[in-house]
């Protein structure tokens, strides 16, 4: 539990992907690559339709990934949204297992596993410690988070912590540069690395980084 | 009147009594038991040591500071649920430039069942009559001194040191917990306050006590029929004496002896 892998998300883990462009998408949930297997027969969609032109602000949807006799389920499994609107899954069960979420239209395809452009993965660290993330698939950008355990001894310390835990980080991931590199943040308080324009990268705890090109070496 | 009679001193029995701490080895016993409102599993292992004996007629053998090692391993699991409240991040929103506003949704965490492991090992010293008891186990005479009754061991401030390595054993599982960290010193205390020193005793005295109990101690061991002379040929066959009777028993004449009166034919 508690690992930052963008393919591999878990319980205060949560996956977002705006969806700019119209269409109907189709996706599933899946061990990172696996959805190229079974390109037609994905369970889940969201329509996207074109752009209200009154319309003001995006607005986000929440999908909610739970596992069920050995399959995941989308609650809703299906999402009729509007050009520019984000959706955001994540699971509220720490049963659940693991899973990448990926998907495509016609035209456009998304992933945790690859993101490339207006995606999210957002990640509560429940750990002190330093940990410095990088792109799995060897491509992107990469930065260090360090998490400490802030002082919660008195109430007045738990209540000023509260209100610390209110507040989100934002990491931004251009193509090759995440800005802020490094952040530091409390035990409890969650990171947005938002992913503006990539070459589909994953957001992994280099520790997590296994070379399995040749499992014989 | 007795064909043998041997007699031993108070320091001749502590150094049979040592021989016989020695030959009876270590002990080992498995088990479950309550610890405060967990259920605990055990393993248990202990040898006894050292202890002076003090002869009281007509048939006491007092052992005093006789020394119980033990060393006691159990664990027990629990739901943290059960003790540490709910907790929830909260919504989180940012505004992301090429995105817009985003929010997490509330996340609860759910507590997980753990396993918290404990080593211990000490010593409890204790003093407690014996009997003498001389018997025909098959064909050999045995004299065992037997515990009368179960000593009172004194495991007070050994169970306050095993409720202080608890709360420790306790932290080091809890501190791998994400998130736990904000909780940790409260939730030891938590764990440690819901067993307390009578949880540990409640567990450790039926243990130690599953090892004192019924305590018997060989301290003579002798075949019934005695090899005097071996043979030495065709016509001069063995030379063997039966034990037909032993009785042991405490003696007070000028100083106090363990006396072993033996019957032969």
């Amino acid at each position: 539990m508690n690992t930052l892998d963008s393919r591999f998300c878990r319980d205060g883990d949560s996956f977002g992907q705006k969806f700019s462009q119209p269409g109907k998408y189709i996706y599933d949930f899946n061990l990172p690559g696996l959805d190229q297997l079974n390109k037609e027969g994905a369970r889940f969609s969201i329509n996207v339709s074109g752009a209200d032109k009154d319309k003001k602000e995006s607005k986000q949807h929440f999908v909610t990934v739970r596992y069920r006799e050995k399959h995941f389920e989308a609650d809703p499994p299906q999402l009729e949204i509007a050009a520019g609107d984000f959706v955001m899954w994540s699971s509220d069960d720490a049963g659940t297992p693991g899973f990448s979420i990926s998907g495509h239209s016609d035209k456009n395809r998304f992933s945790s596993a690859a993101m490339e452009q207006e995606a999210v993965y957002t990640h509560a660290f429940g750990l002190p410690g330093e940990i410095e993330w990088g792109d799995a698939n060897g491509k992107g950008a990469s930065g260090k988070v360090i998490v400490r355990m802030p002082p919660t001894k008195s109430e007045k310390e738990m209540d000023a912590f509260k209100e610390v835990l209110k507040k989100g980080t934002v990491v931004v991931i251009g193509a090759d540069k995440a800005s802020p590199a490094q952040v530091e943040i409390y035990v409890g308080q969650t990171v947005f690395f938002a992913v503006e324009k990539a070459a589909g990268i994953t957001i992994t705890d280099r520790r997590l980084n296994v070379d399995i090109s040749d499992p014989a070496k | 009147m007795p064909d043998i009679l041997v007699a031993g001193d108070e320091a001749a029995a502590t150094e049979l009594l040592h021989d016989a701490e020695a030959t009876l080895g270590t002990l080992s016993r498995t088990g479950s038991g309550s610890l405060g409102p967990f259920s605990a599993n055990w393993g248990a292992s202990a040898f006894f040591a050292g202890g002076t004996v003090d002869l009281i007629a007509p048939n006491i053998v007092r052992l005093a500071n006789c020394e119980l090692h033990y060393n006691l391993h159990f664990s027990f699991s629990f739901d943290l649920s059960n003790i540490i409240p709910n907790f929830c991040l909260p919504q989180i929103c940012v505004h992301i430039p090429f995105i817009g506003t985003v929010c997490t949704p509330t996340v609860c965490i759910n507590w997980p069942t753990i396993t918290i492991p404990l080593n211990f090992s000490d010593v409890v010293r204790f003093t407690s009559d014996f009997t003498l008891n001389a018997h025909l186990s098959g064909s050999t005479w045995l004299i065992d001194v037997v515990i009368v009754g179960i000593p009172n061991l004194q495991i007070s401030v050994t169970a306050a040191a095993i409720l202080a390595a608890l709360g420790l054993a306790a932290a080091a599982v809890l501190v791998a917990i994400p998130f736990i960290g904000l909780f940790l010193a409260g939730a030891v205390l938590a764990i440690t306050a819901a067993i307390g020193i009578a949880g540990i005793t409640g567990l450790l005295g039926p243990i130690l006590s599953l090892f004192v109990s019924g305590l018997t101690f060989t301290v003579y061991r002798q075949p019934r029929t005695f090899n005097v002379l071996p043979a030495s040929g065709a016509f001069d066959p063995a030379v063997n004496i039966n034990l037909d009777a032993i009785a042991a028993s405490v003696s007070h004449t000028n100083e106090d002896e363990l006396l072993i009166a033996v019957d032969i034919s």
